[in-house]
């Protein structure tokens, strides 16, 4: 009953008419970014957020959580209709979803990934509402110690599923760690490696970092190769998907769903997890799995809703723990943090308005994605035709306006240019970003709890391990350490589907 | 020859190696009551340490034939180049040009320099995406962007 109530008020929240505004923006420029390859919603939210200190923080908060389930939406579009994902959560839907096209089922393909999308998110949005508070209440008892053994058991899992060896995602998160030192130590008060900047006195800021190492390396990356691409030539009918598409994709819809919204949940997982894990399974329990990459409406259906139930459940361990499980949820935190509101436990009590309006407005979101994705396709198509020599400025100007505004400041600039080459350079070597800006996040926060577990024991380590719920993350962590040590199972991992930059 | 794990991972040791030597100077303090120091001074060992990892993981693999693969083989790498210095300028400009001017200046630059765009498209797309982002960042949004020589 409480819940409802809180329902009610969120959606009293949401149905004032400037949150309504924000919150088609957000889906809208959400669409657009998913359609658009090149530009994912990682870098997108980024450019975005300092725009949004204009504004109240529910309705921010609202806008890019738009952003970002609508760009799981559009980036469905692509992978469809030109082979090529909009963004990487939609790389699995290429192989099924093209096929279709190929075969003049272009449009069930499409209706049945924005109907699959809307079911899913729906219930994804159900299984927050229900898991998040409790989850919360637990999270208020946690200390110090617990924190502590939460972010490296976090940091390890995120490292664990990280693509480019374990040992190179660890190096990145500890480079993190390091960048989230940056600045003033908030225990002793003086600062450290600020090279006597100003700017970086209040540590380094997340926005010009995740610009450049997602943004700026993005455009780097694609301007090397080839621009060369070319949009299948076919028409579009039937959206709707019949009876029999229907019958087949209902529960491969469900199952998607539950997936996403259980590997979304984990620290590290993401769309791109769920997506693989969702496709790989629906193939193992179909009856003709030899259809799978032929075109099968299953392909679609299942990996589809699957990364919009992920994209949901996301949001509870950052607005429960305070823990982001990947990038995109990190500059969620850093937009909290922004609009002067802590993730963590203590949210949902003290802005319920923030958390219940976002929940409401994650419902009226899909409805209007839906109403967005199947009429406007001719829309989406005809700006999937701007080519990327001529979009590709554009990006780069909104990160450059997005860096400078945080601080009206060209050091925000140079920094955002420097991790720009940094991430081409990383890319380059096969070193993921994504750990590095978590334990960037996260590191201020690991430090502290580090600093206060030792502080309060007199320097006794053993704290950590006879304090239950903190042993239990910290075992948990030195296995998923040491299991690529053993041969027999570091084969086993490796088939692990990995998460990508999701740029 | 050294494969690309191997220089990356030396370039990481020695990356860690500055942090962890530059960290020591602010104080590592005890461990009951760790000083300013102490998270980046463990940082850069675990980088270290990470590091020597991931070289000795690269050896292994050199004998099994992992050799140096160029990475920018094969990549049109210069377009980037370019691109990575127009924004450097772009920055050191940005405030004495003003945002307008410095803005069409680099989205022209890009629209001719990287994939060469008709003048016509280089001319309408530099002005337009100068002014339509003005007037949604500045006049909209109330985004502080400099006036530079434009300040009248």
């Amino acid at each position: 009953m409480e819940y409802v109530a809180s329902l009610i008020n969120g959606f009293s929240v949401a149905f004032q008419p400037t949150t309504l505004l924000f919150c088609f923006i957000g889906v809208l420029i959400g669409t657009l970014v998913g359609v658009l390859p090149g530009l994912g919603p990682v870098a997108a939210i980024s450019l975005l957020l300092p725009a949004t200190l204009a504004i109240t923080p529910v309705n921010a908060i609202i806008m890019l959580a738009g952003i970002y389930y609508g760009a799981m939406y559009g980036g469905s579009t692509t992978s469809i209709l030109l082979n090529i994902p909009g963004e990487a959560a939609s790389v699995i839907t290429c192989l099924d979803g093209y096929q279709m096209a190929r075969k003049g089922r272009a449009g069930p393909a499409l209706g049945i990934s924005a109907f699959g999308s809307f079911i899913a998110g729906t219930l994804a949005i159900v299984g927050m509402m229900l898991v998040a508070p409790p989850l919360a209440e637990m999270a208020l008892k946690f200390g110090p110690p617990e924190y502590f053994s939460l972010i490296i058991c976090g940091l390890t899992l995120v490292t664990f599923l990280a693509k480019g060896g374990m040992w190179k995602a660890l190096l990145m998160a500890a480079f993190g760690l390091f960048l989230g030192s940056i600045g003033m130590d908030t225990l002793m008060g003086a600062t450290r490696f600020t090279l006597d900047i100003p700017e970086l006195t209040d540590g380094l800021g997340l926005v010009p970092v995740i610009m450049g190492l997602f943004g700026v390396a993005e455009v780097l990356g694609n301007l090397e190769k080839s621009m060369e691409r070319s949009i299948f030539e076919t028409k579009i009918t039937n959206l709707l998907p019949t009876l029999k598409d229907w019958a087949a994709s209902i529960f491969p819809i469900l199952r998607g769903s539950f997936i996403g919204f259980f590997i979304g949940v984990l620290p590290g997982g993401g769309g791109i997890l769920a997506t693989f894990t969702s496709y790989a399974i629906e193939k193992r329990v179909s009856k003709h799995p030899e259809s799978f990459g032929e075109g099968a409406i299953e392909g679609v259906a299942s990996p589809e809703s699957a990364n919009n139930s992920a994209s949901t459940a996301t949001f509870i361990p950052l607005l429960t723990l305070g823990i982001p499980p990947n990038a995109t949820m990190a500059i969620f935190f850093g937009a909290l943090m922004m609009h002067g509101l802590q993730p963590g436990p203590l949210l949902i009590k003290e802005h319920p308005d923030m958390f219940w309006g976002l929940i409401a407005s994650m419902y009226i979101g899909n409805i209007m994605l839906l109403a967005l994705n199947l009429p406007l396709i001719g829309l989406w198509v005809k700006i999937l035709k701007v080519p990327y020599p001529i979009l590709f400025p554009v990006i780069l100007i909104f990160c450059l306006i997005g860096a400078y505004s945080l601080n009206n400041s060209v050091v925000e600039v140079m920094i955002m240019i420097i991790f720009g080459f940094v991430g081409y350079i990383l890319r380059k070597f096969k070193y993921e970003a994504a750990p590095l800006i978590l334990a960037m996040v996260l590191g201020p926060r690991l430090e502290t709890a580090l600093r206060r577990s030792l502080l309060l024991q007199q320097g006794d380590m053993t704290i950590f391990f006879t304090r239950p719920i903190s042993a239990i993350l910290l075992i948990v962590a030195i296995i998923l350490i040491t299991v690529p040590l053993v041969p027999k199972l570091r084969k086993k991992v490796a088939t692990v589907p990995k998460e990508d930059d999701p740029s | 020859m050294f494969n690309n794990d191997q220089i990356s991972s030396a370039a990481w040791f020695f990356i860690g190696l500055l942090i962890l030597i530059f960290s020591i100077p602010y104080g590592l303090g005890e461990v009951h009551s760790p000083g300013t120091g102490f998270m980046p001074f463990y940082t850069g060992l675990a980088m270290c340490a990470l590091s020597a990892l991931i070289f000795m993981e690269a050896t292994r693999a050199k004998k099994s034939g992992a050799k140096w693969e160029n990475p920018l083989k094969g990549t049109l790498w210069v377009k980037p180049l370019i691109a990575l210095v127009a924004l450097t300028v772009y920055a050191l400009l940005m405030d004495k040009l003003g945002f307008i001017l410095a803005t069409a200046l680099l989205v022209g630059f890009l629209l001719r320099g990287i994939h060469p765009q008709k003048w016509s498209v280089v001319i309408v797309g530099a002005f337009l995406t100068s002014l339509v982002t003005y007037l949604v960042f500045q006049v909209w949004l109330k985004t502080q962007l400099p006036a530079g020589i434009l300040s009248f």
